[in-house]
């Protein structure tokens, strides 16, 4: 994961990690969260239900995606939301970039976009949303070498707010992942 | 300390582990209120340093965690919501019981979810939960007719201040 800026960052700012699962890394993460789908350890079975090889676990690609955003706000702040949808199956073995683009910064919160993209194209979208953390200790400061409109008073509050969670939008049938 | 999330309004239509099924089309209004009438507890769990390092090991993460760095992983609730379900009850496709889904054929699948974090998750903190259902969308998919259940969850820490609140998505095809 790349290491996130000592600051908020400013609008069009971009961050990768990348990834290669394999079959321990599914192994594990089957374990650590109890989950006994054999879809991601078990190739035959995986094959069984249509699929070519082992899939990734959805849950893994959202916790990739939420190891992105806290990684940029971690210096300075925290995720406050975070989002995600598995759109297309990801398999073992194969290399997927998780990337965090700022679309938008409102007064003292960040607002990502999150993308995990596989060989094939993109296979789960997210966002998140970022907050100064009050016990953080580095100062809630601009990068002023950017045109980050936000403003030191609006970072300074650690004031956290709490909105509606809304379903996601229609239209989405899921995942196996 | 118990471990085994405790289910209310489940029976065994319900119960992946006994097959029962919902209509293929679409959810009968027994079977709505059935599913609206779940209430999955989840006991009080302790985000210790070792869970959140399995977890960050889970995830790929190579470095360890400093001492001060308290901050919990964003999705480190979800070790806590996953029943330690019998491996004879455990059923190859489906992958969490006791909110599968209802059996009988039907795929299940997870659509994605959104987490609000009142304040961050540290380690430390001794978290509960409850999840029931939010709601029930019943429309027509690409592949066929689809049931689409939102399940709300909230976590509240040792003096019952909300810590998040989580609306996944489940699709029944």
């Amino acid at each position: 994961v790349t290491a996130g800026p000592p600051r908020p960052p400013a609008v069009g700012a971009q961050f990768t990690s990348h990834h290669l699962p394999d079959e321990r890394q599914l192994f594990l993460f089957s374990a650590v969260t109890w989950n006994a789908h054999r879809i991601h350890y078990d190739r035959a079975w995986a094959r069984h239900e249509g699929h070519p090889d082992l899939l990734v676990h959805g849950t893994l690609q959202g916790g990739w995606l939420a190891q992105l955003a806290a990684s940029i706000a971690e210096p300075w702040g925290r995720v406050s939301r975070f989002e995600f949808r598995n759109l297309a199956p990801a398999y073992v073995n194969q290399e997927l970039v998780a990337t965090a683009t700022v679309t938008e910064v409102e007064g003292e919160r960040v607002h990502v976009s999150l993308e995990l993209r596989g060989p094939q194209g993109p296979v789960t979208t997210g966002s998140a949303t970022l907050t100064p953390d009050p016990l953080t200790s580095n100062p809630l400061t601009p990068d002023p070498l950017t045109s980050n409109p936000l403003t030191s008073d609006a970072l300074t509050s650690g004031r956290q707010t709490s909105t509606p969670l809304t379903p996601a939008r229609d239209g989405d049938e899921g995942s196996d992942a | 300390m118990e471990s085994h999330p405790m289910v209310s309004g489940l029976d065994n239509r319900c119960d992946p582990a006994a097959g029962g099924g919902l209509d293929a089309a679409a959810l009968s209004a027994a079977d709505r209120q059935r599913l609206t009438e779940l209430r999955i507890t989840y006991p009080e769990v302790e985000i210790t340093r070792e869970l959140v390092q399995r977890y960050d090991v889970a995830l790929g993460r190579a470095d360890r965690r400093s001492p001060a760095q308290t901050l919990a992983p964003v999705l480190v609730y979800t070790l806590l919501t996953r029943p330690p379900t019998p491996i004879a009850e455990l059923q190859p496709a489906e992958h969490d019981p006791p909110t599968a889904g209802p059996g009988g054929g039907r795929r299940v699948v997870f659509g994605g979810l959104t987490v609000e974090l009142i304040r961050p998750v540290r380690v430390g903190d001794r978290l509960r939960g409850v999840r029931r259902v939010h709601s029930i969308e019943e429309k027509a998919g690409r592949t066929g007719p689809l049931v689409i259940v939102h399940w709300l969850t909230e976590f509240v820490d040792a003096t019952d201040a909300l810590v998040l609140r989580e609306l996944s998505r489940q699709v029944i095809r």
